[in-house]
């Protein structure tokens, strides 16, 4: 047998072997695209071009952390606030400005640093006992919100608290912080928890959540970003309809529209709904009260009924009712609708007035 | 030369070998690199579809942005639309709105006060292509038609159609060399009731204590004490006095003017005089913001089978109309009714329709 004979079928499966061990280990590496974090309003490409699709999406979990946090403070409501940003120099300005997009903000392009909802941020890298870590910081006209976050391998973990100023509503937030578990880890711990103006406050909870490696998702089984924020948002809305629950028996019925959504899960309403919500509100007076009736379960765990009775809430929002005067009732009971049932699906808005 | 055969053989098999080494190693290399580029399911939809955004159309959106800047002030106003929707012409518009100063807010669904829509029609017209723009922003509407006469080349067809909004706009038509101006006189605005007149709009019924105590207390051989106006918003019958339905809503305003528009007996018919007569009010007299209260009435005997009620919300219906015909948004208008088979005496007359306009207090 010749030298060549012998040699070509180790050499073809030293290759194959190479081949296939090369391909495991950069497998792992998971990144996001470019268009993942441009925002639609303004960008400059050439930034999130030049940054590892690695970075990205570790700078898009930190923002969406951040975001998370934001529209759960009820000044910074997205469906109400106008923010003013500044076509973004970094990447982290990007990732940022793409969640304020995604999580429902106003944005408004300005040259300079007008608006009273002006969008800044920063990102600083500090050399300490612990490592480095990085501290990110978002500010909302007189809002801001800083963390610290430390990089471990790819992924990328909170390292304090999220401190909140500039707002005195931050006892029911609820951080996003179930996003960094899902990268996995090696058994480390990170804290989760909030302060207000950097100083402890007795309502708020602080905890330690552990990271192991059988946390790790896959990634298309991680929480999506726009989820992220439609349960943040979701959240707020529920613990500000137990918070605002008014009491009725102060208020007469004024008036009553019974608008029709075309099934159970759109969130569309149409020309005609939004109309008539607009007839509604033209009679709003600064003392009055909306109920928005939507929740038809018996158990009073519907979840689609509860994104309509949001999406009502949105609505008034949008037509100048102040959250706190619109109130989700609790869901009643009906015995003609099943479950199932998708067909045009109803929610009661009713006026009241002070009596 | 069999030495020199099996030389080749083996020559062939490296070289087939290599061949499939190389290969695969390129498969291999190129599924790791698919690898290295796996999006994180954090990715939220995807957007900026590039297909590129044709120069007819690009001259339209501009002309159509260029009249949206004049009817909201773009420093106070966000705008609404849908971040599903990656329809290039709508990011196109949006993004010449964005450079106008407007604020954006991507909604999931149809949200908010000012939500952005448009339709585009095409067609044809003695042979040429027409295109018909229509944009809603909120309650307003603005629609126009234009002419492809060649390619890449657009010319108004009509004036601008605007609904819902009695704002002036300054139409300039300046020929470029994308855009030529055949008539004159289109460049101008006309002020039209939206087309979609909302006949599927839910009720907002009347509910208070009171009302229900009176319904109960009264005969039901009388005069209604409610019904629904153009809008499907149940009122009183003003016949029985009492304030309006909509009183509250005028706290802050003042009575500016008052006429009275008489109907024929038995008719909703405008006609010319009447129609005249509100052609004046709103020219000469309406300002944006005013609201205009009218209440329609039918007191006496009438002949006709839908009653005294009918005949008195369908008069106020129909200067309703005439009102939005002249782009009056219907939230500025409050009709209602008064009605009965016998006089109001001085209170309100016999078969008209009481118009007053309301100006905010200063």
């Amino acid at each position: 047998m010749s030298t060549v004979r012998m040699f070509t079928p180790h050499a073809a499966t030293l290759l194959i072997a190479l081949a296939l061990s090369a391909c495991t280990t950069p497998g792992a590496k998971v990144g996001v695209s470019t268009d993942a974090l441009t925002p639609r309003i303004t960008s400059e490409p050439s930034v999130l071009a030049d940054t590892d699709a690695v970075e990205r999406a570790r700078l898009q979990l930190v923002a969406t952390n951040l975001i998370a946090t934001l529209v759960q403070i009820p000044e910074m409501r997205p469906s109400t606030a106008t923010l003013q940003v500044s076509t973004p120099q970094t990447v982290f300005g990007h990732a940022l400005l793409r969640a304020l997009e995604d999580a429902g903000f106003g944005m408004q392009l300005v040259s300079a640093d007008q608006g009273t909802n002006y969008v800044s941020y920063s990102k600083r890298l500090s050399e300490t006992e612990s490592g480095e870590v990085t501290d990110y910081t978002l500010a909302v006209g007189k809002i801001q919100l800083s963390r610290e976050y430390v990089v471990n391998g790819d992924a990328v973990y909170p390292s304090s608290l999220m401190n909140i100023s500039g707002t005195d509503s931050i006892a029911d937030i609820s951080l996003a912080d179930d996003i960094f578990i899902e990268q996995g880890g090696d058994g480390s711990a990170f804290i989760s928890g909030a302060i207000g103006n950097g100083a402890a406050n007795s309502d708020l909870q602080i905890i330690t959540l552990d990271v192991n490696d059988f946390d790790e998702l896959p990634q298309d089984k991680r929480t999506r970003q726009d989820l992220v924020f439609a349960e943040a948002r979701q959240r707020f809305f529920e613990k500000d309809a137990e918070r605002s629950a008014p009491n009725l028996d102060q208020f007469d019925k004024f008036r009553r529209t019974v608008l029709i959504f075309d099934d159970s899960t759109t969130q569309m309403m149409g020309a005609s709904n939004k109309l008539a919500v607009r007839l509604l509100v033209r009679q709003f007076s600064d003392e009055d009260v909306m109920v928005i009736k939507a929740c038809q379960a018996a158990d009073g765990a519907d979840n689609a009924s509860m994104t309509r009775a949001i999406r009502v809430k949105e609505e008034l929002a949008g037509l100048g009712v102040p959250t706190q005067a619109s109130y989700i009732a609790p869901c009643a009971r009906t015995s003609y609708r099943h479950a199932s049932d998708n067909s045009p699906t109803p929610v009661e808005l009713i006026h009241y007035r002070p009596n | 030369m069999t030495q020199s055969v099996d030389t080749t053989a083996e020559r062939r098999s490296w070289i087939t070998t290599t061949r499939l080494c190389i290969l695969i190693s390129l498969f291999s290399i190129s599924a790791c690199s698919t690898t290295d580029n796996v999006e994180s399911s954090l990715k939220t939809s995807t957007f900026g579809n590039e297909n590129p955004v044709g120069p007819v159309d690009r001259t339209i959106l501009d002309d159509m942005t260029g009249v949206v800047t004049q009817l909201f002030e773009p420093i106070d106003t966000t705008l609404q639309v849908n971040y599903a929707n990656n329809d290039p012409l709508l990011q196109y518009f949006i993004d010449q709105l964005v450079d106008s100063g407007y604020g954006i807010q991507r909604v999931s669904a149809d949200q908010g006060a000012n939500y952005v829509s448009y339709t585009r029609d095409l067609s044809k017209a003695d042979g040429t292509n027409m295109i018909n723009y229509r944009v809603s922003i909120g309650a307003v509407e603005i629609a126009r038609d234009y002419s492809v006469p060649r390619k890449n080349i657009v010319a108004p067809a009509s004036v601008y159609q605007l609904s819902g909004t009695r704002e002036s706009v300054n139409i300039v038509d300046k020929p470029s060399g994308r855009k030529i101006v055949n008539d004159p006189s289109l460049s101008q605005a006309q002020y039209f009731a939206s087309l979609e007149l909302d006949e599927q709009a839910p009720v907002i019924s009347l509910i208070t204590p009171q009302l229900v105590d009176q319904v109960s207390a009264r005969s039901a051989n009388g005069p209604s004490l409610q019904a629904l106006n153009s809008s499907k918003i149940e009122v009183n019958n003003l016949f029985y006095g009492g304030s309006s339905t909509f009183s509250s809503l005028l706290d802050d305003y003042q009575r500016v003017h008052r006429q009275v528009i008489v109907f024929g007996n038995d008719s909703m018919v405008l006609g010319d005089t009447n129609k005249s007569l509100i052609d004046q009010l709103v020219e000469s007299e309406f300002r944006n913001g005013d609201i205009i209260s009218l209440v329609g009435c039918s007191n006496g005997a009438t002949s006709l089978e839908i009653g005294n009620e009918g005949l008195a919300l369908g008069r106020a219906k129909r200067v309703t109309e005439a009102l939005m015909n002249r782009g009056i948004a219907r939230e500025y208008v409050l009709d209602e009714g008064c009605w009965a088979p016998v006089s109001a005496g001085d209170a309100f007359p016999s078969r008209g329709v009481v118009l007053e306009l309301w100006r905010e207090s200063a």
